[in-house]
């Protein structure tokens, strides 16, 4: 099948750029309700974002602490002609925790030691688990865009997106040609997107 | 587009990821900068950052503790460090806002010196002679404490901010002609954070440089000319 090639972002991103675009101009005005909304609804995925690359409890909460702070003081720094606030909020959490990954090696230690003790269905207290009703609907969106792609496309963007390794890395570990890891990922990445925008249709 | 908009779009899909070496960083960062003010490389990079973002709603969200929003608001506002006495400092470093970069071949082994990295929950007054007085360390700013033989070096910085303070004591009498200079070592490249002369073993620094991308800190001792480069092996260090 081939994939359709669209431009723009996904529907599911798009649905909340307007709002959060208003907030982070509030926010460069120091408004910190605003900032408290903005933390609202990007913190908890930001968090298990986090949380799914690190592994460690405390770790996580200092990256997201450190991805905000940076975004409260220095709002200017987002751009939105490169992307929306949370695709923006994301990446450079995403930046800091796989930098963190590496520098610590906690790939071998996630590995081995993995989520001994850290049950992320089951956080220490019930009131640290938000369920945002509203944003299940896009979540399953996302989930069911994944879903279309072939496993090995699949594959290769999370362990990637969320184990911290490299396409190098990838094509060692797997015994894959390094050519095959990269169009790997990028077919993926058109068809996740394609599919991601075909959800908006 | 044009063909080589190919390539930039495989570098920029696994840069989202995270899945690119480092002189794959590199590859990509020329192309863009041959192509200069180009939409479809703007394009190309929105789409990918947006898509990978994609992936990371395919967790369960899970609430951060309350007290991080508050602890964030607490944060005292930017504060403007002193300048540091000319004789104290040489260069400033001007740090790049790339996202961070893996290492593969440290300068030196971090695995060597272990680092205590410590949050700051009380404030600090400290005083030094002959310098200015740094006031406070509020509760986003850390300290990290180098380890080596040659004194006692501690840095307070504001992840996410520039400038950082360095003060110290027990640090080595040096020959005329010779100083401690401050390197701040990102994917094994070491930036020189500035130059200083130990008083009495003694000594206080701010630079305006930004730590945020930074693996670790090293301290050399160097010819009074402030190298660009080390020269020797570090007598202090400081991973991050």
């Amino acid at each position: 099948m081939a994939t359709r090639v669209t431009t723009g972002a996904p529907a599911v991103i798009r649905a909340t750029d307007a709002h959060d675009a208003e907030l982070i101009q509030r926010v460069r005005q120091r408004d910190d309700r605003a900032f408290r909304a903005l933390f609202d609804r990007h913190a908890p995925t930001a968090h298990a974002l986090a949380l799914r690359i690190v592994r460690q409890r405390q770790l996580a909460e200092d990256i997201v602490q450190e991805t905000f702070l940076a975004l409260w003081r220095s709002p200017e720094a987002y751009d939105e002609r490169r992307g929306s606030v949370r695709s923006w909020l994301l990446g450079t959490l995403h930046h800091r925790a796989v930098d963190v990954v590496r520098r610590e090696e906690a790939q071998r230690r996630r590995h081995d030691r993995a989520l001994a003790g850290l049950d992320l269905s089951a956080p220490d207290h019930a009131e640290e688990v938000v369920l945002e009703l509203a944003r299940d609907s896009e979540r399953r969106a996302v989930r069911a865009a994944l879903e279309t792609l072939p496993p090995e496309q699949r594959a290769v963007l999370e362990w990637m997106y969320f184990d911290g390794l490299t396409q190098r890395e990838i094509a060692e570990r797997e015994r894959l040609p390094l050519g095959t890891v990269k169009s790997r990922t990028l077919l993926g990445m058109r068809r996740l997107r394609a599919a991601l925008a075909e959800d908006e249709g | 587009m044009r063909p080589e908009h190919e390539t930039i779009e495989e570098l920029l899909a696994a840069r989202a990821l995270g899945g690119l070496e480092t002189d794959e960083e590199r590859e990509l960062d020329r192309l863009l900068a041959e192509h200069g003010d180009c939409e479809a490389c703007r394009r190309l990079a929105r789409e990918a950052a947006e898509t990978a973002a994609a992936l990371a709603l395919t967790l369960e969200p899970v609430a951060p503790p309350a007290g991080i929003i508050e602890r964030i608001l607490a944060a005292e506002p930017p504060t403007t460090a002193a300048e540091p006495a000319d004789e104290l400092t040489r260069r400033r470093a001007a740090r790049s806002a790339q996202p961070p970069r893996r290492s593969s071949r440290p300068w030196w082994s971090v695995g060597a010196v272990a680092a205590a990295l410590v949050a700051l929950v009380v404030s600090l007054s400290v005083a030094m002679p002959g310098t200015q007085e740094i006031r406070s360390v509020n509760l986003a700013q850390r300290v990290v404490r180098f380890e080596g033989d040659a004194g006692v070096l501690a840095m307070a910085y504001a992840p996410g901010r520039p400038g950082a303070i360095f003060w110290g004591h027990g640090l080595p009498d040096l020959p005329a002609g010779q100083v401690l200079e401050i390197w701040m070592i990102d994917d094994d490249r070491p930036t020189s954070g500035g130059c200083a002369v130990p008083v009495d073993g003694r000594l206080a620094l701010a630079v305006d440089a930004s730590i945020g991308t930074t693996d670790q800190m090293a301290v050399t001792v160097e010819d009074a000319s402030c190298p660009d480069a080390p020269t020797s092996e570090p007598v202090l260090v400081a991973p991050l």
